[in-house]
């Protein structure tokens, strides 16, 4: 494994790749982490916004400058084929 | 006039009905039924409605499914395709599909799968015994032998292929071998479907699951998902759950618009929104037949069906409870029909199990697995 797993979460309009960095001291403590994690406390509403702010501060791709719109940036519709079940 | 329709995403042909196998937990009647196929001429009236619609984007997707579409022959899609082609207007790009158990898959399948950019997705629930005890032949046999020869084919030809599941309550202990078992084939991407209460499958092992411990499958599996090797594991459910989470818009549920997915079974009847709809037993799938290709003088003919008018105003009804009860209604836009008739006994129902874990447990799970301490997203370009 390298130093940095890793998991894939989406491709953007512009083609690049989102991934999901975890910590390189392991997945272990990752799991732990969550365990003992306080986020479900929160409203679901308040942890999307969270979720969405870690987006925004993605150092961008230097061709494209900081992420203002991030629903524009990852408008999925180049890699979310419906929500059917069997796609 | 449904206050939004279309534009359609999917086409779902029923090319056959039969199966070569007799899944369990399967959904569909009369499976072992071999009469029950799709003439060309269907398919080329099919395609003539779709295509004068005037719902289309510049993509559409078709797939084959319900039923084992590589009972038929080759020459069978290659006829269809050309049919399909023949009425395809410019500007719009077709993206052929089958979702196989993967038993029949040989080289000239490939030959036709190359030809036509299809893409193929496997069924496959996991290492031979999980697999087996759920998919097997009308004899008994399990299936997991033959489908991981059909892999095998793909893989030497280097065809690529993605896979999807189905978890039992038996899965759920073993979801890191199970990531590592699929990611062993090397997938495009691993859907995770589940055991679910569905027109013919009557009994789900999920049922008496708690949200809880699918969350604790879900992270299970994502953690050794991370602990894979690059080039990274695409895991479907997440990738549609952060999709959800990130543009909120609940109108993207496919399910709850009228023609966003239009489901043609292999006699030409005509229906929308879940393509189980179509897998109900015949009295109660009637009520959700909205036309037939060959009467149809258009596809918007059947916004006009009493069915249809009838069966839209309970759906919305169910979306309209959602939106006020559920916390995840911004992420989820109101279920699927199929589960919520199928699990209740009626569509304007709200929470399923299946919308507990499909769509609850996946958010809480990705938003905890989002929010570890020291997690971060990263940008690279594509390979």
């Amino acid at each position: 494994m390298g130093s940095n797993p890793k998991v894939f979460a989406a491709l953007t309009t512009t083609g690049m790749v989102l991934s999901l960095i975890l910590p390189a001291s392991g997945i272990e403590s990752h799991a732990a982490g969550i365990e003992a994690g306080t986020s479900t406390t929160h409203p679901l509403s308040h942890r999307v916004d969270r979720l969405k702010a870690k987006l925004r501060n993605i150092p961008p791709p230097a061709s494209q400058g900081k992420i203002e719109n991030i629903v524009q940036f990852f408008n999925f519709s180049n890699c979310s084929r419906g929500t059917w079940k069997n796609c | 006039m449904p206050p939004a329709v279309g534009p359609i995403d999917l086409v779902v042909l029923q090319s056959t009905g039969f199966c070569n196998i007799d899944c369990a937990y399967c959904y569909l009647p009369d499976r072992g039924n071999v009469r029950q196929t799709m003439t060309l001429s269907t398919v080329a009236r099919a395609a003539r409605l779709i295509f004068e619609s005037g719902l289309l984007k510049d993509r559409l997707d078709i797939v084959w499914h319900a039923g084992e579409p590589l009972t038929l022959p080759p020459n069978y899609y290659a006829d269809a395709i050309e049919l399909i082609e023949a009425v395809q207007p410019a500007g719009v790009a077709v993206h052929y599909g089958f979702q196989t158990n993967g038993t029949l898959i040989d080289d000239v399948w490939i030959d036709l799968f190359e030809r036509h950019a299809i893409s193929v997705g496997i069924s496959l629930d996991g290492p031979r015994d999980l697999h087996n005890r759920n998919r097997k032949y009308r004899s008994g046999e399990g299936s997991h032998e033959r489908v991981v020869a059909g892999i095998a084919r793909l893989q030497a030809r280097r065809y690529p292929f993605h896979f999807i599941g189905v978890v039992t309550a038996d899965s759920l202990p073993r979801a890191a071998e199970l990531l590592r078992y699929y990611w062993s084939f090397r997938p495009t991407s691993i859907g995770l479907n589940i055991d679910e209460l569905e027109a013919q499958n009557r009994h789900s092992s999920m049922g008496r699951v708690d949200t809880a411990a699918f969350e604790g499958f879900i992270t299970e599996l994502l953690s050794e998902a991370a602990r894979q090797d690059d080039p990274g594991v695409a895991i479907r459910d997440f990738q549609r759950t952060m999709a959800a989470l990130i543009s909120g818009t609940p109108e993207d549920n496919d399910q709850v618009v009228p023609l966003r997915i239009v489901n043609i079974a292999f006699n030409g009847n005509i229906s929308t929104f879940s393509p189980e709809l179509l897998a109900l037993d015949s009295a109660e799938r009637e009520r959700f037949v909205f036309g037939n290709v060959h009467h149809c003088a258009a596809l918007s003919d059947i916004l006009e069906d009493p069915r249809f008018i009838a069966t839209y105003g309970e759906i919305r009804c169910g979306i309209e409870s959602c939106s006020r009860e559920c916390g995840y209604f911004q992420y989820c836009g109101g279920g699927a029909p199929v589960n919520k008739l199928s699990e209740t006994g009626a569509l304007n129902a709200t929470e399923t199990d299946f919308c507990r874990l499909t769509k609850k447990a996946w958010v809480n799970a990705s938003l905890k697995f989002a929010d570890t301490p020291g997690s971060r997203f990263e940008l690279t370009p594509a390979l």
